[in-house]
């Protein structure tokens, strides 16, 4: 299917559908830094609704934000920190993998290095809760283990 | 020695840049599979038979029982506990999981090991730990088995690291094809067949004329036989000589860190890892001078013209130490340079494509400021090397042995790889041949980012021509001259060339 030229993309909206049927507008320049709704653009065209199933109306509207920033070339440092200073550990989880599956790569590095921030001096349970893993070790592993990492307990937020 | 049966090797890429950002897959060259938003690459490698790779036999690095994909596929039913593991997380590609956890401090990094038997194998990722130290202890390591137990007994000097590492277990079920190969090139031997090529002409007591006339200004690689037989070097350049010579006061260049040639020492011969650490120094004859006095430049190089700049003139000779599997990938000289790399202690294989010929594999940026090519040098052989076989335009391969002397002309493409511990002296030079190449280069508007070891690199062009036109007056006119000359001939070569070939052509009068 041919691509229709991008002059006429400067102030051209695409629409989004979350996950949970609600729609956005974004501008087409700020959709092409998210690799994957331009990957879809290109396979469905620009006129049609653009379906994002693992991205809902809760944090859309955030990426959407943080794009509209970039595409004026205003993302500073400053406007990084406001935009996840107020946002808990799990939001912040939730905008980072939905970067992740639309391919936004500068958010996504810049939410990763907030989630990195966030778990320094968290105790392992919480890491465990925070990204939903399971605990495979045996309580034998798991007491071998501490032995093995004894040195690293200093600093704990939580106890050991 | 154990053997592998490897298909389907994911090829990791990666592109050398100075400053080490995300680099998400950019090659158009890899096919992507969309399965569950996997950005995993795979490059399919077409092997006429199954071919087997030789693990070297001493002792090798930690694998933790990490399994290639591949294994969880011929185990319908299995659970990869890489997913399992890692929650949320699993979603992301190893080496997103890798970025984000190179962000963490270590003691951080020691207590997510715990979390689980994934984060347990993702968090002894060596390469983290290596970048964790060379950040950090940037005045020099002691190297303690691995890169781990380097950082941890260097920040906690009180913990028996040593007992811990023999005790760290192995996890089942875990399959990743880029954990799998990351441990699979930091063990690899070279392959035989990979080193048998040896097409580059040797020479041995030509004279200068005859190299300038048949290598040099024809910008052909050449080998050169029994030129620096009389180096001191040659003869007492081993650990003892050089340890007691440079002492404990001075650091040499490693990588990003200086560290005292001991330390490096130690290091080299513990290390087992894809891409090892080797020394190199431009500044090795200011340390120690003796060392610049062991060696002297051949007579085919004696015509330097940056000399001219005298304190000025960027860096120009190293000194290069290193293990066997320590090398560089594909890469052109800065400065539309040549140079010569003479082979003091051990051995080294050469490839070398000519500068119109992109190697297979590599991917440079339109202005040549970046460089994508597989994560190792081992890599490029197990993806790439095959390829050469068929290709038309083969490259010049080599082993230089101690003793001898390989000239890279300006241009060429080159990836070397030390085959046992080396120490090699590398300079790079302009002559008259190639003076008017180094003056364009210089010129170029990004030419301050690609040049290397000035500090004032805007004005290099200037100050190298004015110094030039200071201690040979005209000289560049004359060459210009000669250039324009030679392209009019070659004009109208090319044209009486293309008329012979046009049979319809015919002098009728």
């Amino acid at each position: 299917m041919a691509q229709e030229a991008s002059s006429s993309t400067s102030s051209k909206t695409i629409s989004l559908k979350t996950g949970d049927g609600e729609i956005f507008e974004i501008e087409a320049s700020a959709a092409k830094q998210m690799k994957t709704v331009q990957r879809l653009i290109d396979d469905l065209g620009d006129d049609i609704t653009i379906p994002l199933h693992n991205v809902f109306s809760k944090e859309l509207p955030k990426i959407i934000e943080y794009y509209k920033k970039d595409i004026t070339g205003e993302i500073t440092k400053d406007f990084e920190a406001e935009f996840v200073k107020d946002l808990n550990d799990d939001e912040v989880k939730v905008l980072f993998l939905a970067a992740n599956y639309l391919d936004a790569n500068k958010l996504f590095e810049f939410l990763s290095q907030n989630i990195a921030d966030r778990l320094e001096s968290k105790s392992v349970e919480y890491v465990r809760k925070y990204f939903g893993v399971e605990n495979d070790f045996t309580p034998e592993e798991e007491s071998k283990l501490r032995e093995e990492r004894a040195w690293s307990f200093r600093g704990i937020k939580e106890d050991e | 020695m154990r053997s592998l049966i490897m298909k389907n090797l994911l090829s990791r890429i990666k592109t050398r840049r100075k400053n080490n950002k995300f680099i998400r897959n950019r090659n158009k060259n890899i096919l992507k599979h969309k399965k569950n938003q996997n950005r995993i690459s795979v490059i399919e490698e077409e092997e006429d038979t199954e071919e087997g790779f030789s693990i070297k036999s001493s002792a090798p690095s930690q694998t933790h029982g990490v399994q290639p994909l591949g294994n969880l596929y011929l185990n319908p039913g299995s659970i990869n506990s890489r997913d399992t593991g890692l929650g949320n997380l699993h979603t992301l590609t190893d080496e997103l999981v890798l970025d984000i956890l190179g962000f963490l401090d270590g003691t951080s990094l020691g207590v997510l090991a715990s979390v689980s038997k994934s984060f347990y194998v993702f968090t002894n990722h060596e390469p983290i730990w290596r970048n964790l130290v060379l950040d950090n202890l940037i005045d020099g390591f002691q190297y303690n088995g691995s890169w781990k137990s380097t950082f941890v007994s260097a920040y906690y000097p009180s913990f028996d690291i040593s007992s811990s590492d023999r005790r760290s277990f192995k996890v089942r079920d875990f399959y990743s094809d880029y954990l799998f190969q990351s441990w699979l090139c930091a063990n690899l031997e070279m392959k035989p067949e990979w080193l048998e090529r040896d097409n580059i002409v040797r020479k041995r007591g030509i004279s200068v004329e005859e190299f300038v006339a048949s290598f040099e200004e024809v910008n052909k690689p050449v080998l050169l036989e029994g030129c620096i037989d009389n180096w001191d070097a040659l003869r007492n350049w081993d650990r003892d000589y050089l340890v007691k010579l440079c002492g404990d006061d001075v650091k040499f260049a490693v990588g990003p860190v200086e560290m005292k040639l001991r330390d490096y020492y130690r290091y080299s011969d513990q290390v087992r890892e894809e891409r090892p650490l080797y020394l190199f120094d431009p500044k090795f004859a200011e340390k120690v001078p003796k060392l610049g006095l062991d060696y002297e430049v051949p007579v085919y190089f004696r015509e330097d013209l940056f000399d001219v700049l005298g304190n000025e003139r960027p860096d120009y000779r190293w000194i290069i130490m290193g293990p066997a599997g320590s090398g560089s990938s594909f890469h052109v000289d800065p400065n539309s340079t040549s140079a010569w790399n003479a082979v003091i202690k051990g051995s080294k294989k050469w490839i070398l494509f000519p500068p119109d010929v992109i190697p297979p594999g590599v991917h440079p940026s339109p202005d040549g400021a970046e460089v994508a090519s597989p994560v190792s040098i081992i890599e490029w052989f197990m993806n790439f090397y095959g390829a050469t076989k068929n290709w038309k335009k083969r490259p010049i391969e080599c082993i230089c042995k101690a003793g001898e002397v390989i000239f890279v002309p300006n241009g060429w493409w080159h990836l070397v790889i030390n085959l046992e511990e080396s120490i090699a002296i590398t300079q790079n030079y302009v002559s008259r041949r190639n003076l008017l190449n180094v003056l364009d280069f210089l010129k170029r508007p990004n030419a301050s980012t690609l040049v290397s070891g000035t500090k004032d690199r805007v004005n290099l062009h200037d100050k190298f021509k004015n110094a030039i036109e200071a201690s040979f007056p005209g000289a560049i006119d004359e060459l210009t001259q000669k250039e324009e000359e030679k392209k009019i001939q070659q004009r109208k070569l090319s044209f009486w060339d293309s008329v012979a070939d046009v049979g319809a052509f015919k002098f009728s009068f």
